[in-house]
């Protein structure tokens, strides 16, 4: 039960995050879309470096790390 | 960060954390100023080239072995050396749409991490990794395939020249 209710959640997030970049899409929209955003942002060097850093380790973590799987 | 990860069990994120720190500090005092005086140019047809290459290698090589670790660290470096320009020109002021827009994908990106890191320490604590999965305990099975993993890796190489606007440079 609470694998599902953790699983729920991820998928609450994901269709969230899917819907919140489809709504930012319009520049009538009172928020910003992802391009807009990262334009601003990655105007500091200091930003870059921490997306660069959060980019790398996403890949890093799923493709070099090991996870001890679960026998489901 | 890092502490959580010695927390997890894995020292070697600890070490990457602390690198990442050390890495903004750096950036911050200006240290070094920069490292390329002319940036490097390349075109859109030599970086989807390069993508296609990357994923070729990564999808080849076996994962979790250092020759994997290797690479990953050699595409790390290198987006961080080919990054580390001064800021150009004066800052913008934020818009209220790009500050409604850093707040709504802030409150996404904490509660996302909140979640998982929920899921993380219940399942330390239950002993299981079953009962409270975290993202990469779902996800990692889908890579132990080889679509699966081509897909990944594709997927992530793209994200990043997205992110770091790589497509739009001449």
């Amino acid at each position: 039960m609470t694998r599902v209710i953790t699983v729920i959640g991820y998928l609450v997030f994901a269709i969230a995050g899917i819907i919140i970049w489809l709504a930012t899409q319009d520049r009538k929209r009172s928020t910003a879309s992802i391009p807009e955003l990262f334009h601003r942002i990655l105007h500091h060097r200091t930003t870059r470096i921490a997306v660069i850093c959060a980019w790398w380790w996403v890949g890093w973590h799923f493709l070099v790390s090991v996870v001890t799987q679960a026998d489901f | 960060m890092a502490s959580f990860q010695i927390f997890r069990g894995s020292n070697t994120d600890a070490i990457i954390f602390w690198s990442f720190t050390a890495l903004l500090v750096l950036s911050q005092f200006n240290l070094p100023r920069q490292i390329f005086i002319a940036q490097p140019k390349l075109s859109n047809n030599h970086k989807l080239s390069l993508v296609f290459a990357l994923t070729a290698a990564l999808v080849g090589i076996p994962r979790h072995t250092p020759l994997y670790g290797f690479v990953m660290l050699a595409i790390g470096v290198t987006a961080v050396v080919l990054n580390w320009q001064p800021d150009s020109g004066a800052k913008e002021r934020a818009t209220p749409r790009v500050s409604s827009a850093k707040l709504t994908w802030a409150v996404f990106g904490v509660g996302l991490c909140l979640w998982e890191l929920a899921a993380n320490v219940l399942g330390q604590l239950n002993n299981t990794l079953s009962e409270y999965p975290t993202i990469s305990v779902l996800v990692d099975p889908v890579l132990d395939s080889t679509i699966g993993q081509a897909a990944f890796v594709l997927l992530w190489l793209l994200s990043g020249m997205g992110f770091l606007r790589l497509w739009s440079r001449k």
